[in-house]
């Protein structure tokens, strides 16, 4: 999959709320937690912990299993060449990340030479 | 005069639970499965994720007892402007749904790009205006979804983003809105379902 245009007005925030039905009191409440949580820099810790472990995985390796060379470590990256190589020879050990960028193309070509292959 | 205390106590009770002031009742906190932001753990089937972490974090720290459900967004929705005492998170804001909450704030910030196949170099775009023939995924009554409406897009509604993956894959639609984070993840979670050599 591949960008096509990023939605300005639809970027931004992701918010807690609550029904209206809820007593002021419990949103207050909330309201100030949160406060505290930017403030006292908990709400960047735990941001920064998920989106640098969970959702930058081309920055992990995978093992790759390939017959006559088991178990290369070699980087996500090469979840590209799944498409028109991985039924003959590669296994992808964990899952592949989405390929947004055509210079994973030269990328994966490279290792492979590295790789002997 | 002890049935005179019985009644004045019950109106007491009654009243209170009314106004909500001093028995705090326990909340519903709901949101749809959304990774990493809201999702259910696999391993020990707990929902977990960034916003999920933060929004434990708050309600602990507001000492407010809770329980979260996940469910399809729409009804997530539904039931959040429904229903009494119920929290919502990982949730846009418009125009729309302003009066609609008692807003608490932002927990995470992201960036929405539109996505296409890369296979489709016949769909080309610089401006929301090019996509007026194309057809777009959206979520049910999702933020993303009602914005592209408002732009006059034709969008096809799902349940969640894995479907709409899945649309854009058999062509179904040209595009859909998505944020990278969330794209991994499903595509990830793809992966580990459709490859069986994966492990």
């Amino acid at each position: 999959m591949e960008r096509l245009i990023k939605l300005e007005k639809m970027s931004g925030g992701l918010y807690l709320a609550f029904s209206l039905d809820t007593a002021d009191d419990t949103v207050d409440k909330c309201r100030a937690a949160l406060d505290g949580m930017v403030k006292d820099g908990t709400l960047q810790k735990i941001t920064a912990r998920w989106l640098v472990k969970k959702s930058k995985p081309c920055l992990r390796f995978y093992r790759v299993v390939v017959p006559g060379a088991r178990g290369i470590a070699l980087p996500s990256r090469w979840a590209a060449l799944n498409k028109d190589w991985s039924n003959a020879c590669i296994m992808l050990v964990e899952s592949a990340v989405p390929d947004l960028d055509d210079r994973n193309w030269t990328y994966c070509s490279s290792t492979l030479s590295l790789a002997g292959w | 005069m002890k049935n005179c205390l019985a009644s004045v106590l019950t109106a007491w009770v009654v009243l209170n639970l009314w106004t909500g002031t001093t028995l705090a009742q326990k909340v519903t906190v709901v949101t749809e499965e959304m990774a990493p932001y809201n999702f259910v753990d696999e391993k020990d089937q707990v929902v977990t994720g960034l916003s999920t972490e933060l929004v434990r974090e708050i309600l602990k720290r507001a000492h407010i007892d809770y329980q979260i459900k996940i469910f399809p967004w729409a009804r997530a929705y539904r039931t959040a402007q429904e229903a009494p005492n119920v929290a919502i998170y990982s949730m846009g804001r418009n125009d729309e749904r302003e009066k609609l909450f008692k807003w608490v704030g932002v927990i995470v910030n992201r960036e929405v790009f539109l996505y296409k196949l890369k296979g489709r170099p016949d769909i080309k775009v610089s401006s929301l205006q090019d996509l007026k023939p194309y057809k777009l995924g959206g979520i049910r009554d999702g933020v993303r979804t009602m914005y592209l409406h408002k732009e006059g897009l034709a969008v096809e509604e799902a349940t969640d983003d894995a479907s709409n993956i899945k649309k854009l894959q058999s062509r179904r639609i040209d595009a859909f809105p998505i944020d990278e984070p969330n794209l991994v993840y499903l595509s990830q979670k793809k992966a580990s379902i459709s490859t069986p050599w994966s492990g």
